[in-house]
Parts: C-alpha cells; sequence; structure tokens
C-alpha cells in the first residue's frame, strides 16, 4: 500500500483538498491516535516528572557520572569494533552475488540472528562461549589466566554482538548501491584492490558507514539484557547507565529519571544525526 | 601478429551470446568498432581492458600476453598498462579533476607532490588548470570528458580503450568535443580502440571501421570504404552517412546558402550523419555562416521524397544553391503535419564537424 502511494509521484493529484479525498477511513483515525499517543505519552510523563531543579546536581551525582562515562566509552569501543570487523563482514555480504544462493542466505541469516535475538539470550550464549567454562573461554582462562564475564571487556563485548549487526547491514546496503564500475576505472588506472578499497570504495560509502556507525552506537548505548547477564552489574565496572538507571528506580527513582533523560536525549540526537547523513548521502 | 600494437583475436561466451572479434591496431592506430546496442562492443572493450576473461584466444599489447585462453594466463585490468576511459567517465566524485588524474600516479606509486604536479601540468595541456580543483560534479560533460582522456593518458598506456566517448553529451557540446578528441588522438602516440553505435563519431576518429553485429564482425575497413560500399543492408543503415564535399564558399554566396561552409582554406570533406540534419519550414532565426573548425550551415533544400522507417522519416533533400543531395532523419514526432511534401522548398541546417 505504502509503495503505491509514494512510488509514482509524478502521478499524485494535486495538492488541493478539495482535488482528493484524504483517503484515510474515520473507522481508522481513533486507533491510528491512539497509537501515536501510546508512543509518545510514556515519554511526555518522563520529561514532565525529571526533577529538573535538581538536575545539575543529581547529573554530577558520582553514581550517574560514572555509569555515564562507562556507558559512552564501552559504547565508543563496541562502535570502533564493529567498524574494524563489520565492514570486511558487511563487504563479503556485499559481494557475495555469485555465491552459491544457500551459502548466500545462510550466512545473511547469521549476520541478522543478534537483531531479532532476545539479548538475555545473548549474554547467555556469550558466557558459554567466553565464560570460565566456556567453550573458548576455559583455554582463555587456562592458557592466558584471561576471564572476561563480569569486566568491563565484557561489557564491550556484549555491546558489539548485539549492535554490529545494525552495522553491517547498513554499510552492505551502502556497498550494494555504490557503483562498482568506478572499481573497474580505478583497476586500470593500476591500483591494487587494497589501494581501491581504501580509495575509492571507503569514501564512497562513507555516508552509509557514518550511518551505521550512529545506529551501532545507539543500539551499544542502550544495551541491557546481554550486558547484566554476560557482564553483571559492578559500579565503575560493569554498571552502565541503562542498568543504574534500573537499579536506581528501586532506591533513588529521582536519579532513574535523570539518567532515563539522558538516554532520550542521546536517542533524539542519533535520530536528528542520522536524518542529516541520510540526506547528505543522497545529495553528496 | 602485430609485435609493437594491440593484437588480439578471442571469443567471449555470455549465455548464449557469443563475441568473436579479431583486432590489429598498430601504434597511432584508430579502430572504431561500431555496432547496435547488444552487438558485443562494451564486451569487446572490457575483454581488452581485462574486467572480463575470453573463453577461447589471445589478447596482446607490444609483444607482452595479456590473456591467452589456451595457457590460462590472464592478465589483471591493473597489470595491463592500457588506458580506459568509460562511458559516462567514471570519474572518482569524491576526488577533484586534479586528484582523478593523479590517481593512477599514487596507485602505481609516484610520491605524492610530483604525482600532483604531473596531473596539473597534464590539466593545463587539456586546457583545464582553471577546473583543476573542480569535483566532477562541478564540470560540464566536455570538461568530464577532457579530465577522464586525461586520467587515462597520464600514465603514457600503449593502448587507449574509449567507451562511447561522446555518447554522454549534448549535441552543441558533441561537436567541438568530437573535434578536440581529434586532435588528442593524433597527438597520442599509442593504438586507440573505441566503441561507438554513432558512425559519425567512428568515420571523423577512426582509421579503421569495425562494424560488429549479433557479436560478429559484418564488415571491416577505413571509413571511407565503409560508408561508400556498404557490405550488406544493416551496415548500410548503420552508417547511413553522408560525405559532402564542400567548395570554398565566400559569405553569402549562393542563392539559396546563407551558411558559408569553410574558412576559404578552399575545399574540404565534412560527414554529416542524416538524425543530425534538421529541417524547418521557416527560415531559422539562427542560420549562421561559419569560420571555424566546424559550426552549422544552413541551406535551401528541395524535398526529392519522403520515407517511412521504422518509427522515422526521412527526407530526401537536394540543395537549390549547389545541387548537394543528402537526407534528413527525424523521429515522427518532430514531422510537422505539413509541409515536407515532395516538391516543397526547406531549410536544412547541418553540423559541419572537420573530417581529417
Amino acid at each position: 500500500m505504502r509503495g503505491s502511494r509514494t512510488g509514482s509521484p509524478g502521478l499524485r493529484a494535486p495538492r488541493s483538498p478539495d482535488a482528493r479525498r484524504s483517503g484515510i477511513p474515520a473507522a481508522l483515525w481513533a486507533p491510528a491516535v491512539l497509537a501515536l499517543a501510546f508512543l509518545v505519552l510514556p515519554l511526555v510523563a518522563l520529561v514532565v516528572r525529571v526533577p529538573w531543579s535538581r538536575l545539575p546536581e543529581l547529573l554530577a551525582a558520582p553514581e550517574i557520572a560514572t555509569s555515564l562515562g562507562l556507558s559512552l566509552g564501552s559504547a565508543a569501543a563496541a562502535t570502533a569494533l564493529s567498524l574494524l570487523f563489520g565492514i570486511p563482514l558487511a563487504w563479503v555480504l556485499a559481494r557475495s552475488a555469485h555465491w552459491n544462493p544457500v551459502a548466500r542466505r545462510s550466512l545473511r541469516a547469521l549476520v541478522t540472528v543478534p537483531l531479532v535475538l532476545p539479548p538475555v539470550v545473548g549474554g547467555v550464549a556469550l558466557l558459554l562461549l567466553l565464560g570460565r567454562r566456556g567453550l573458548l573461554g576455559q583455554y582463555l582462562d587456562a592458557w592466558f589466566g584471561i576471564q572476561l564475564p563480569f569486566t568491563t571487556a565484557a561489557v564491550v563485548i556484549a555491546q558489539t554482538f548485539v549492535a554490529m549487526p545494525f552495522l553491517v547491514l547498513a554499510v552492505e546496503g551502502a556497498l550494494r548501491g555504490a557503483d562498482r564500475r568506478l572499481e573497474d576505472a580505478a583497476a586500470t588506472l593500476g591500483a591494487s584492490d587494497w589501494f581501491i578499497f581504501r580509495r575509492v570504495t571507503l569514501p564512497l560509502i562513507a555516508p552509509g558507514v557514518a550511518a551505521g556507525a550512529v545506529l551501532c552506537f545507539a543500539r551499544a548505548l542502550g544495551e541491557f539484557g546481554a550486558t547484566i547477564t554476560f557482564a553483571g552489574n559492578f559500579p565503575g565496572v560493569t554498571q552502565t547507565m541503562p542498568l543504574s538507571a534500573y537499579l536506581a528506580l528501586q532506591s533513588n527513582p529521582d536519579a532513574a529519571y535523570v539518567i532515563s533523560l539522558v538516554l532520550l536525549v542521546v536517542s533524539v540526537l542519533v535520530l536528528v544525526s542520522l536524518r542529516d547523513r541520510w540526506v547528505s548521502g543522497v545529495t553528496a | 601478429m602485430n609485435a609493437a600494437g594491440l593484437a588480439a583475436g578471442f571469443t567471449v561466451d555470455r549465455g548464449t551470446f557469443r563475441l568473436d572479434l579479431e583486432l590489429a591496431v598498430p601504434p597511432g592506430g584508430v579502430t572504431a568498432i561500431v555496432g547496435p546496442n547488444g552487438a558485443g562492443k562494451s564486451t569487446a572493450l572490457r575483454t581488452i581492458a581485462g574486467l572480463v576473461r575470453p573463453s577461447t584466444g589471445r589478447v596482446s599489447l607490444a609483444g607482452r600476453v595479456l590473456d591467452d585462453a589456451a595457457s590460462m594466463t590472464h592478465l589483471p585490468p591493473a597489470a595491463r598498462g592500457i588506458g580506459v576511459v568509460f562511458q559516462d567517465y567514471l570519474l572518482f566524485p569524491h576526488l577533484t579533476a586534479a586528484e582523478n588524474v593523479a590517481f593512477g600516479l599514487l596507485a602505481q606509486g609516484m610520491p605524492r607532490r610530483d604525482a600532483h604536479r604531473t596531473a596539473r601540468e597534464w590539466l593545463d595541456r587539456f586546457g583545464l588548470s582553471a577546473h583543476a580543483d573542480s569535483r566532477p560534479g562541478a564540470l560540464s560533460g566536455g570538461q568530464a570528458q577532457r579530465v577522464a582522456l586525461a586520467r587515462a593518458l597520464v600514465l603514457e598506456p600503449a593502448l587507449l580503450l574509449l567507451d562511447e566517448p561522446l555518447a554522454a553529451l549534448d549535441a552543441a557540446t558533441r561537436l567541438d568535443v568530437r573535434a578536440d578528441l581529434v586532435e588528442r588522438l593524433r597527438e597520442f602516440g599509442g593504438a586507440t580502440v573505441l566503441v561507438t553505435h554513432d558512425p559519425l563519431d567512428a568515420v571523423v576518429l577512426a582509421d579503421e571501421i569495425v562494424v560488429l553485429e549479433h557479436g560478429r564482425v559484418a564488415q571491416r575497413g577505413a571509413p571511407t570504404e565503409v560508408t561508400r560500399s556498404p557490405a550488406n543492408d544493416y551496415v548500410a543503415r548503420l552508417v547511413g552517412l553522408h560525405l559532402l564535399r564542400l567548395a570554398p564558399t565566400t559569405e553569402g554566396a549562393g542563392r539559396g546558402g546563407d551558411g558559408a561552409v569553410g574558412g576559404g582554406s578552399g575545399e574540404r570533406t565534412v560527414v554529416v550523419s542524416p538524425s543530425e540534419v534538421r529541417v524547418s519550414v521557416e527560415r531559422p532565426a539562427d542560420a549562421a555562416s561559419i569560420t571555424g573548425e566546424s559550426g552549422s550551415a544552413t541551406w535551401e533544400c528541395r524535398v526529392t521524397g519522403v520515407e517511412e522507417l521504422g518509427g522515422r522519416t526521412r527526407i530526401l533533400l537536394e540543395s537549390i544553391a549547389d545541387g548537394h543531395r543528402f537526407s534528413a532523419e527525424l523521429a515522427l514526432r518532430d514531422v510537422p503535419p505539413f509541409g515536407y511534401g515532395v516538391g516543397s522548398t526547406v531549410w536544412a541546417t547541418l553540423p559541419i564537424a572537420a573530417h581529417r
């Protein structure tokens, strides 16, 4: 339905209220308004309930400052890891067109799983892989003395697990949209594959990479389930903002509201920056 | 086999389509591959460039084997030393004109400073110094074409491939860019293969024409041979061109010809494609005489015949002033419902390009 409405702007009727019925049956108005209210009112309630007068004082409180710093740092690290490993994975996905279809679809499904998997399940799975008795974790412990669970590194790993697919899919889309003939042109100029990737492909998909990184960062920042399962809830070490908001709700509700407000502001910023990215990506 | 230039004989299979082509182009030679869409022209260029592997046969350049299907030899595009100007030019949109030209030099390891200096020298030679720092999006079609040509030639390739070098241009700039390209190719010492669907480009630019039809060579030869004696109906229709011999005309001479052709430098031959001839019942307001290398000339003509051919109308014309016979091909929608009857008098405007 949406496609038929937006697909042919050239055929659209004149923009006059009389020329064309609105096309929305009256029976749909009420549920539509309810749905919108359902989405918006909780956020209104949050903004209304925030103790605005005590905001600076609460923001400066050590537990909030600590979890804010931890959240920003770990989400930035998770985004960096996702860029480092996710761009090559996106590249393989985008260039797998000539693969056997079963292999191609399986690969794509594997990348998408963390998107739909309940994060807690992801946390449990990470424990079973990297925990002290885990599939790999036992060797990490025995050979190197490395224990990942319940460390800040575990926070970053949990966030990367849930957030990287966002980046991979965004970059893959950008790669599919990029004109591969430009890579042919670069090859005829004597450029190696690596030179072409760095000097042609990557700059061309930069808007897509930026959008993917922003999405990835937002998802990492809000990560709760996998983090609390795999990394636990230790203030200053693994207690990120979503975790401290949840816990503060019982002991110090005002702090919980402030943390929630911070996360809401970050989300709105992400939305705004994404819109700009998309727009610049189209016009560049 | 020609050791110095390009020597190629190969087939490429694409599903049920097979391209079968032999080419020998000496240094300094220009071969044009002409044919309709789907004849295999672009596949031919992509194979020589190394972007497509031939099914059988071999390609060698300056004595170096680039492809040999029998021995599974295949040099990747980056190792071939072949310059390619692609259709739509494919300039890197995120780089300036100078950075585009420097790209190949940098890719081959030239220090940044030297690469950029060399790139700017080439842009100067191509009359583009004012646009060195422009992005491709800010260049006109003709400028983009010259940047693409500079980007390919700066590496001093032994072979230059041009894929529809003029197709992306509008009719007005086409004439100038074509004349400019003639000069550039004359300066370039290597072999050139160009692909075009426009026989006019082929006749003006090339010294050998290869007509491709359904992946096979329908005819090959010098432009004058091909245009004078087309091997079959298809080639005749394809090259349906006029080679007109124009006498030097002084300003305003001829009863009907306002267009004074030539700069007074004596008789010369011009090539005109019927699809480029404009016809009008009234004398066009912009009818102008020409003085330089190229331009247009307006002639008063008598209509000697009207033919319908597959969605187009061909109007046979004879100039009243000097009896030149040629024809104009118009899309049906451009033909007015009145006029253009046999015996009527019309004005024909011909673009005039230098023919070497």
